[in-house]
């Protein structure tokens, strides 16, 4: 884990990170700050790793950043989602206007019937207190049956996640061959992983013959052929006017940025950054507005993207 | 004409195996939907065996090929020193078939590409799989084979790789006309009922015919699959270079498609005239 300063291109390590599962698709996830961290300095981290029992599994850390150190560490979320290998993990957090936070545990690939069942966390969207216990007002709360955790279920590999000053929510999956979506999220709702799906099985198999069932959500948008989202930010700033008020994909296979526009019902899509022609793994702001993007791989660059009225 | 029938005889077992290897990832799968209420009936189910058998079974097919190829090697070279015994190759192809899939899980992926190997159960219906290619590979090698059975071979993997194409057209045609560059939706009632016609005959209908060379080895079927995929392919070319349309390479595949069953009716025609004399 390491702090970046860009203006001076100074790197600096973190000391404390937490130990890591590092294999497979499992590691360090995801790293965002509190919506105050200039008062406080927290932090939130999700992480692939062993617990007591060696079984791997999804956590989420709370950590003060002080002086370059991770210090006043808390686990405030193990995911009842135990695998053999850290596959398919999500882990991808954003805050509610209510404070709380949001959390996406992917179906860990060999657990997919799972996401249908409410007494796991494999392929569930998470709404816990930043201190990791469970608001009273979360949609399964009262049902003994049901971990209380869950706030969405049905979900494959999310890892995009974006809550709107509206409060909307939006998120999108990493599909099997063919099959990413984009959905709407709303509480308490089931959006059909893996009973619907518009794709196939990496290995060619049908997955499931239906792609709707009462009870179960619809995409916003979905994708055949796969372009493999791997991130996305909700743009609103004014650096970038031409992609003001769009949600940026980033893709692994399309190689390219998907700018999506929702207006009422309507998804319009365009393709930005291809000419990059490379995998991009994700992308976000800066404080200051500026875009960045993150290509995937051993040789993966940090790219900023300069805006026209510079 | 004897011809070296253990690789004809792999070719085969290892297909049959397939037949019975991915219905266990299928039947798992509608066994699951079903417990989820979706509403799972015979078409839908059929629609999951077939597409499994293909797909899913292509990737396969390799795999046991070549498992199969190994393990029964090794057999042949036991016997050699071993008494004979009917079920050496059977329980190979059993043990080779479980080594495999375990193997596959360990080495490669991790993860449990076969829906239908997680339980034990299922390892255990896989190996049953493996056993049965295993036994019909010693009933293909206990006697000697002629030319005919390698043009049914041939034949029969010819009309295996070709279904994909069928069961597209016959379960998803929206899906399958996409892949060829249409947008149903936009196409008017005329042009849509034309297009899954006319696609739809088209492959099922040179599916059938080499179903039925390899049936009743008459060349005739094998001919007219083989004229109808390289007229695809000369037709292609001339609306490229005549009509201007876009330049594709699918004139390859379709000219591959149509040079393998004029050769197996050719060679099937050649030793026909040769028994004759």
């Amino acid at each position: 884990m390491k702090i970046i300063t860009i203006s001076s291109g100074e790197v600096v390590e973190v000391e404390g990170a937490p130990k890591v599962q590092y294999a497979s698709q499992g590691g360090l996830s995801e790293i965002v700050l509190d919506p105050n961290f200039k008062k406080n300095n927290i932090l939130y981290l999700t992480y692939s790793a062993l617990n007591e029992r060696g079984k791997s599994t999804l956590f989420l850390m709370s950590a003060e950043l002080s002086n370059n150190a991770l210090i006043n560490k808390k686990i405030i979320f193990e995911a009842k989602a135990f695998r053999r290998v850290p596959i398919h993990m999500g882990a991808k957090i954003d805050f509610l206007s209510d404070g709380t936070l949001l959390l996406t545990s992917g179906d860990g690939f060999d657990h997919k019937e799972k996401a249908q069942s409410l007494d796991n966390h494999f392929g569930k969207i998470i709404r816990i207190n930043k201190d990791g216990s469970v608001p009273s007002d979360n949609p399964f709360i009262g049902n003994k049956t049901i971990l209380p955790e869950i706030f969405t279920y049905g979900h494959r590999n999310m890892q995009g996640l974006v809550v709107m000053d509206d409060g909307r929510i939006f998120e999108h999956e990493h599909g099997p061959r063919g099959g990413d979506e984009f959905n709407l999220i709303e509480p308490g709702k089931n959006y059909g992983w893996p009973a619907i799906t518009y794709g196939i099985d990496y290995s060619g198999a049908v997955i499931s013959p239906f792609t709707k069932m009462e009870g179960m959500e619809q995409p916003l948008k979905y994708w055949v052929p796969s372009i493999a989202p791997s991130d996305m930010i909700y743009y609103d700033g004014d650096l970038y006017p031409e992609l003001k008020d769009s949600f940026l994909i980033t893709a692994l296979v399309s190689r390219d940025v998907k700018k999506i526009k929702k207006t009422n019902s309507l998804i319009s899509e365009e393709s930005i950054f291809s000419s990059l022609n490379s995998r991009l793994r994700s992308i976000g702001l800066s404080p200051s507005g500026e875009l960045y993007l993150l290509t995937d791989g051993r040789r993966g660059k940090l790219l900023k993207v300069l805006s026209t009225k510079e | 004409m004897k011809i070296a029938k253990y690789p004809f005889a792999i070719l085969v077992a290892a297909l049959f195996t397939v037949a019975l290897t991915t219905p266990i990832s299928s039947f798992a799968n509608i066994i699951w939907l079903s417990s989820m209420n979706l509403p799972v009936n015979f078409f839908s189910s059929l629609e999951i065996i077939l597409f499994d058998f293909q797909r899913l079974g292509t990737l396969l097919y390799g795999i046991i090929i070549i498992e199969f190829a190994l393990a029964f090697s090794l057999v042949g070279l036991i016997q050699k020193y071993i008494s004979k015994t009917k079920y050496l190759y059977p329980i190979a192809g059993a043990l080779i078939t479980g080594l495999t899939l375990f193997l596959l899980v360990e080495f490669t992926t991790q993860t449990e590409v076969l829906g239908g190997n997680r339980t034990i159960l299922g390892k255990f219906l896989h190996c049953v799989a493996g056993f049965a290619g295993g036994y019909l590979f010693k009933i293909l090698i206990s006697k000697e084979r002629k030319i005919s059975f390698v043009i049914r071979t041939l034949g029969i993997i010819y009309a295996y790789l070709i279904l994909g194409l069928v069961l597209n057209w016959i379960f998803t045609p929206i899906s399958a006309a996409s892949d060829f560059g249409f947008i149903f939706n936009e196409l008017n009632s005329s042009a849509r009922n034309a297009l899954l016609r006319d696609f739809t005959a088209f492959f099922v209908a040179t599916f059938l015919f080499s179903i039925l060379g390899v049936i009743t080895l008459n060349s005739a079927w094998f001919f007219s699959v083989g004229i109808v995929y390289i007229s695809a392919g000369v037709f292609n070319l001339i609306a490229i270079y005549t009509y201007g349309t876009d330049y594709n390479q699918i004139f390859i595949g379709e000219f591959i498609l149509g040079i393998l069953p004029l050769a197996l009716g050719a060679i099937n025609s050649y030793q026909k005239k040769k028994a004759e004399v």
